[in-house]
């Protein structure tokens, strides 16, 4: 039965043959389970991922359900951790599933990322991705960036080593951003971006993935932009000649 | 020298176009974005814009030369 149910993305020739195996022996940390965390949890627990941890300490609220798929009307009010666990184990129960509920910090982040073979971005703001991009190139773990507004938004691969990272091309390292409820977002934004952010996951974990361009999508438009962000020399977190 | 701006997401609203052409001075990248932010006061609501050259992410002083397009985009943190 198990193999059945990846019978169809094993026939894909980019996963195939080897890259069934890769995705399900592969570890994932999904920080914060919002509109895009929830949305890429959910892809790679469907896709095989066996052994996934979700960070995020808010609380489902009315507001969120146009968007965060795994949240319904009898959830809110409940940790968003313990109903997506429910959740993905109800997608598949063989799965190994840590749930953090915290928010993720400078002083937790090392111990939370340091078991994972890549790490999933569904944070809302500056803050929190500014420890990401910190403490995944201090642990030389990959990333995906994704952020979402409006009807667009954007990912890229963060390869310590090998690409550039966040903090690059000047992406603000400070600040809790704009709510999602107050900037405004559409959900089909969100899906949109969690898919590119899986997609581009599963190329890292297969090494198909080293370039770290960034995608600039638009559902609205619709438009698709790729630009290419060379690695900085003087990046304060990167960069070879920082300070 | 001319260079070709391409505005991105909600900077396509604020400034009310998507693209144009500028007629520059030699100048930097940096120095650029601070020639929009002045001709468009609602750039300067974002600390940081990113701004692309011909498609690749550049260092503030890469010098714009004729020809050049710029796009100019907002971060975005929501999630």
């Amino acid at each position: 039965m198990v193999m059945d149910r990846y019978l169809s993305q094993i026939a894909v020739k980019e996963i195939f043959p080897a890259g069934q195996k890769v995705i399900e022996s592969s570890s994932i940390v999904v920080v914060g389970v919002g509109g895009i965390g929830s949305a890429v949890a959910e892809m790679l627990v469907r896709m095989g991922i066996k052994n996934i941890t979700i960070v995020d300490d808010d609380l489902i609220e009315n507001s969120n359900l146009n968007r965060q798929a795994m949240f319904k009307e009898s959830d809110i009010g409940l940790k968003k951790v313990d109903v997506a666990r429910a959740e993905l184990l109800r997608i598949d129960e063989e799965i190994s599933i840590n749930v953090i509920d915290q928010k993720l910090s400078f002083y937790n982040a090392e111990d939370i990322l340091s078991q994972a073979d890549i790490i999933m971005d569904g944070t809302d703001n500056y803050n929190a991705r500014n420890v990401l991009n910190v403490v995944s190139f201090n642990l030389k773990k990959p990333w995906i960036f994704s952020a979402v507004e409006g009807t667009y938004g954007y990912v890229k691969a963060i390869i310590p080593g090998r690409t550039s990272c966040l903090s690059c091309f000047g992406y603000p390292d400070k600040g809790e951003g704009i709510s999602c409820t107050i900037q405004g977002v559409i959900p089909s934004a969100v899906r949109a971006i969690a898919s590119i952010a899986v997609t581009t996951a599963v190329k890292v974990l297969l090494e198909k993935e080293m370039t770290g361009d960034l995608l600039y999508l638009d559902v609205w438009k619709p438009s698709l932009e790729i630009m290419s962000i060379p690695r900085n020399d003087s990046c304060k977190v990167c960069g070879e000649r920082r300070l | 020298m001319k260079v070709h701006i391409k505005y991105y997401a909600k900077y396509r609203d604020t400034i009310g176009k998507r693209e144009e052409d500028l007629e520059v001075e030699e100048m930097t990248v940096k120095s650029l974005l601070d020639l929009l932010r002045g001709k468009y006061p609602s750039l300067g609501g974002d600390k940081t814009s990113l701004l692309a050259l011909n498609n690749k992410f550049q260092r503030d002083e890469t010098k714009l030369s004729d020809g050049d397009t710029v796009s100019v985009f907002p971060p975005v943190s929501g999630g």
